[in-house]
Order: C-alpha cells, then structure tokens, then sequence
C-alpha cells in the first residue's frame, strides 16, 4: 500500500497541528516511540517519514550491545512482552550510517540516549552534540530489560535528578526524560527531574511483566520478565500521564498503547502535548502516517482550532 | 517489500492445518525461495501481532498474482487465520526476509538434499520448484508426526523430487525421526558425499535442523537451515527475532557470537554459523 507519499502540505494561515516542545517547533505531535521505529530508515518503503512530526532512534549506548538471548518477545492479551535488552548499533554507527541519509527528511530527529553508567549517558550525548540533524535527546531513564543500569535512574527521584542535571550540562540540545512507570514514587522523580532542568518529559516506558508457559513451566522470555507495551497498558498510561501534568509545568509527551487518533486525543486530553506510537508501528508500519491523518481530520470535523487547544481539557466534573 | 491486501481464494483445511490462498489483485509479486510474509485478517486489532508464514507457491494470474501458504494451527494468530472464508481480506507483509542460496547446488553434477519437518515443508517448496525447473536432482526427506503431518507430499513428488519419508508412528514411510534416512542416506553415498555432490537444505522443528547441522558437519556437507524465531514486526525494527551466529574471534582471539535478526539477516542461515545450543 502507498501512503501520504507527499509531505503534509501547511493549511494556511495555521497548521491545527503544529506544536511547540521545549523550544522545538514539530509540524504535528505524532513521534514514533523508541525501539519500534528502528533508526526511521526502515519505513521509507511504507511511507515518507516526512509526513511525521519527528520519532526517536532506537536507544543508542557508547558501544553497539549485543543484547539479550531469544526469545526476547511474547505476545499478551492486548499487548506484547519484550526483552530486547537495547540492542543498538551504537551512537558512532548511528551518526555515521544512519543519521547522513535521515537527514534528506523533513522529520524532527530525538536521539533516545541509554547507558549503564552516568558516563555512558555523557558520552552518548558528547558524540551527539558534534551531529548535525538531530534536534533534541531523550533520556531513557527507564529501560526495565538489562541487569543493571537505566531503571535504577528512573525509579530513584535522586538519581534521575542527577542523570537529568548531568545530561543538561553537556547537552547543547533539549533533553527529555523519559520516565518509568515501574518507579514506587512516579511523581517524585517527576518533580526531581523538572527541578534538575528537564526541557519536558516522556511518559511511560513499558511495565514490568512476566507470562509462563504452562507445559514447560518456563518463562516465555529467556530474560524471564519483559517490558509489557500495546493496548493493554493505555489507561494506565493515561492515568499516569494525568497525574504527571497535575504537578509539572514542563511538556509531556504522552507513550502508551496509542494506536489511533482517538487513542492519541485522550492523552492530550490529560495533558500531554504530542503522542508517541510504539508496539502498533508493528502490527501496521503505516499507523504513524494514518495518525496524523487521523487528528488532521479530528480537528476539521470536531472544529478545533489547534489540537493545544485540547491538551489537558479533560472535565473533570 | 510491500504491505499489499490479499483476497481470499480458498482457505482448505487438513488436520491441524489450513492451505490459504490470496490473490493479490493487479499486483505482480515477486517472492524467493524461503521468503515469507506476515499475516493478520484485514485491520484486526487482537491478536495484536502479524503472523510468520513461509510463502507455500507463487502463481501469477490474469487478475494479479496468487499467493498460498500452509499454517499450522497453535494458537490465537493461526487460529483466527482458519476461521477466515473466500471473500474475506487478510493484510500481507511481503515478500520477506533472505532466501536460500541456491548457487552452490546449481554447479556441477550436484544434488540438492531437502530435509522437511512438518510445516517446514512449506519453506522448501518454491525451492524445490525453482531447482526442479533448472534440471537441478532435488531428494526430499521429509518427516512428521503421523501421515497427515507430511505437508506436501503430492506436490514434491509431482515436481519429479525423490522422496524419502519418516514418521514418528510409523503410519507412513520408516517409523522414527526423517533425520535416521538421512544420516543413512549420506553414510551409503559417502564418495559422493566427499566429492562435495549434496547440498543441504532444512526447514522444520529446531531439534531436527540442529540434528541435520550436527550430521552436515561431521560429513562436511554444506547445510543451510531457515529458522523460526518469534516476531512482532518482521522487517527488522523490533529485534526481538534473534538467532545467535558466531562472527569470528575477537580482538583477544576469543571466539565471538552475535545476535542476527532472523527476519532481515535470515531466515536462512548457513548451518555452520549458527550456534545450535
Ligand atoms: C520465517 C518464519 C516462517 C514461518 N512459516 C510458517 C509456515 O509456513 N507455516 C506455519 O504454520 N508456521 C510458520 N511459522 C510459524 C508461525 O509463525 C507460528 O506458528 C505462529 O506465529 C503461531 O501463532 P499462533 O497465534 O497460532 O500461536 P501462539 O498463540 O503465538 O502460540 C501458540 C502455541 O504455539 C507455540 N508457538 C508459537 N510460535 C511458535 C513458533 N514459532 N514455533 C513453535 N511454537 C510456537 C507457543 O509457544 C504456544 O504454545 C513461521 C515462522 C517464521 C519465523
Ligand atoms: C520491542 C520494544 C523495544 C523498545 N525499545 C526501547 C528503547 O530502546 N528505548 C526506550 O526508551 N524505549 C523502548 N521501548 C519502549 C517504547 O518506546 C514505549 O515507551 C512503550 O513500548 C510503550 O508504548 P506502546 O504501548 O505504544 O508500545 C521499546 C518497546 C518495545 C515494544
Ligand atoms: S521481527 Fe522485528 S526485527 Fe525481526
């Protein structure tokens, strides 16, 4: 099938869907999600990825990792586990094989930075600053699949604020911080990490799970338990993404079992100013593309204005 | 690779089994020997992901191109798949993935060995063809659980393969694992054997191709197996579809292993890269 194959012509004299992000203009809030997007090259032969707002990149560590043993995904009800443990090409290979050819496309660029250690982060974001075309980093403070490192910064307000202020200093771009459900005290690492200076934040990163099969009596996944992402975990992330924006002021970008317009409308609805789409990307490499289509036609039809309009409108009473 | 919708010809079922056929209107489809696609009836949402199949045949038509595959029903995904009729529409990622090399059997006086479990069959079928068309002598091992477990018997056989069949109950062919004739097969020819005459090529449970490995190595015959791993996306963005390949020693001169999507790098791998396990 072909999709959209020209980029989204600006209705003027505004584009419903244009919003801004920590300083960053994107022509409309859809972003494929990190490690469902590849390294966005991947999908050129469904669609043009300049019809999207932007995607974030694979996690990228100092040095390509190798990842963990298979099988590393089984599906669930209304989801997916996974435990992929950030297999990535590493950041050097990202800026010179990956990035050269993204850059022919009008897509904004986040570079979803991992590490096992505060100096990892540092020094994936020390290679990125010297690249051109990427235009804002995100922090995966939250990565539930490898041994040690990532979650133990997401689910420790203190850390994460350290992490985020370290990654401030060296960054010469925007850093969002993507936090993890799996943290006891969610709100607190929110607050940490806007107090540590975090441009915005993205929310959430797969919930820990485990499923067994009953004849082996083993888990399904070598790593025994996986990320859980897909439908199954929406409402959760809604209710999370809600809560968030009760106490931050920076922008969130809302993750979690979006597959839809309509699934993306509820979480501006709660407070998030763009969406990003991950497991579904899977099951239809176009479901970006038809995204924006979709909230293209949501404001036409709905009469709003700008799709800011709706972003935390929820009614409570 | 194209995300094209299919209409459903027929979907006969057999046993366990479906053999589903899809015209892909005014489409010409170019598909490899070992290439498969990913399937889900049109737009379902649940289960949530496409399922791996190994395109069965190709046939261009005045209206487009058909495409069968043969599944096995396990579970949800395979399940709703068999419930599907003539008329319905199934949403198809295809063609997919690396196909076998068939260069090494296309030299010489060479003989292309298939050793088939169940459903693997379907993978080896196009080969078969494509090979027979080329005058290329094709011998099928082919091996199941019980006779309605031996996928494509009348097909291999009607492209002129010299078949050799083993089932586990003995209700067709020598009773035991097809991996037994096999071994025979090779101990019986061994001058051929070090003449470098058999190629080998596997498709079936993971037990039986890692015993063709293990035979294939000790008889120094070339081997290639194409794996069955998990998948969610199937056009290498989701890794979660990995196969450990050996990749040479390190700079310490360690040996060294690696994770190799099965979707993109495979499904057909050489035996002797693998790290069977
Ligand atoms: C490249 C490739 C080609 C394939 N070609 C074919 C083909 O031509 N015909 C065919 O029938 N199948 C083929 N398969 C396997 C097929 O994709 C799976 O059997 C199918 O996804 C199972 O889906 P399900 O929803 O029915 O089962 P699920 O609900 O996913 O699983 C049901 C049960 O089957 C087991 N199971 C699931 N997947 C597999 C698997 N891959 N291997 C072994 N057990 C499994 C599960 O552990 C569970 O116990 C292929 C796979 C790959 C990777
Ligand atoms: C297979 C897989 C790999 C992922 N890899 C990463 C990763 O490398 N970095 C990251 O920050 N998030 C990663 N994620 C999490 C997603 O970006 C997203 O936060 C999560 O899947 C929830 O969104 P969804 O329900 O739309 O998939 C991964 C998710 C999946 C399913
Ligand atoms: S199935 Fe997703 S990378 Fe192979």
């Amino acid at each position: 099938m072909t999709f959209a194959q020209s980029p989204t012509e600006l209705q003027p004299p505004t584009n419903p869907l244009e919003v801004e992000i920590c300083g960053i203009r994107f022509k409309n809030p859809v972003l494929p999600a990190s490690g469902t997007f590849g390294y966005g090259l991947e999908f050129l032969p469904f669609f043009d990825i300049s019809h999207l707002g932007g995607f974030c990149t694979k996690g990228l560590s100092p040095k390509p990792l190798k990842g963990n043993p298979p099988p590393r995904i089984a599906e669930t009800a209304g989801g997916m586990l996974n435990a992929i443990g950030l297999q990535n090409v590493g950041v050097r290979n990202f800026i010179e094989e990956k990035l050269p050819k993204l850059r022919a496309y009008d897509t904004k660029i986040i570079a979803n930075v991992f590490g096992y250690s505060l100096d990892d982060y540092l020094e994936v974001i020390t290679a990125l600053n010297d690249a051109e075309g990427v235009a804002a980093y995100e922090l995966n403070v939250s990565c539930p699949n490898v041994k040690q490192g990532g979650t133990q910064f997401g689910n420790d307000p203190k850390l994460a604020a350290e992490v985020t202020e370290a990654a401030k200093k060296k960054a010469t771009r925007p850093v969002i911080v993507k936090l993890s459900p799996n943290a006891g005290d969610l709100l607190g690492v929110a607050r940490a990490v806007e107090s540590a200076g975090a441009d915005a934040v993205s929310l959430i990163n797969t919930i820990v799970g485990m499923s067994i099969d009953i004849y082996s009596h083993r888990p399904r996944l070598a790593f025994a338990t996986g990320g859980l992402s897909g439908p199954a975990i929406k409402p959760i992330a809604v209710r999370m993404v809600y809560e968030v924006s009760q106490v931050l002021s920076i922008p969130r970008i809302g993750i979690g079992g979006i597959a839809t317009a309509q699934d993306a409308i509820e979480f501006f609805l709660a407070g998030a100013t763009a969406v990003q789409i991950g497991t579904a990307n899977y099951a239809d490499p176009c479901a970006a593309a038809k995204l924006v289509d979709g909230l293209e036609a949501y404001c036409r039809t709905q009469k709003v204005a700008r799709i800011t309009d709706v972003v935390g409108a929820v009614k409570l009473k | 690779m194209l995300d094209l919708t299919g209409r459903i010809e027929r979907n006969q079922l057999f046993g366990h089994y479906g053999r589903i056929c899809l015209l892909f209107p005014d489409r010409q489809v170019v598909v490899a020997p070992g290439q498969f696609g990913m399937l889900r009836p049109n737009q379902s949402v649940e289960p949530l992901l496409r399922r791996a199949m190994a395109v069965y045949t190709v046939k261009p038509t005045p209206a487009g191109t058909e495409l069968e595959f043969i599944y096995q029903v396990l579970g949800r995904g395979t399940a709703a798949i068999q419930r599907l009729v003539p008329g319905q529409l199934v949403d198809c990622l295809v063609p997919l993935g690396k196909s076998y090399d068939e260069s090494p059997v296309l030299v010489g006086d060479r003989e292309a060995v298939l050793v088939a479990g169940g459903v693997g069959a379907a993978s080896l079928y196009l080969l078969a063809e494509s090979l027979r068309r080329q005058s290329v002598s094709v011998r099928l091992f082919l091996g199941g659980r019980s006779a309605i477990d031996l996928i494509g018997l009348e097909d291999f056989a009607a492209l002129g393969c010299k078949v050799h069949l083993a089932t586990n109950d003995g209700s067709r062919g020598v009773a035991g694992f097809v991996t037994e004739p096999l071994l025979r097969y090779l101990v019986d020819h061994t001058s051929e054997v070090h003449a470098g005459k058999f190629v080998v090529y596997t498709c079936g449970p993971t037990p039986m191709m890692k015993r063709v490995a293990e035979i294939c190595e000790e008889a120094r015959v070339l081997a290639y197996a194409s794996l069955e791993e998990r998948m969610a996306c199937g056009f290498g963005v989701c890794v979660g579809c990995v196969a450990e390949v050996h990749c040479g020693p390190s700079e310490a001169g360690e040996p060294e292993t690696d994770f190799h999507r099965v979707c993109i790098e495979g499904p057909v791998f050489r035996c002797d890269q693998l790290v069977w396990g």
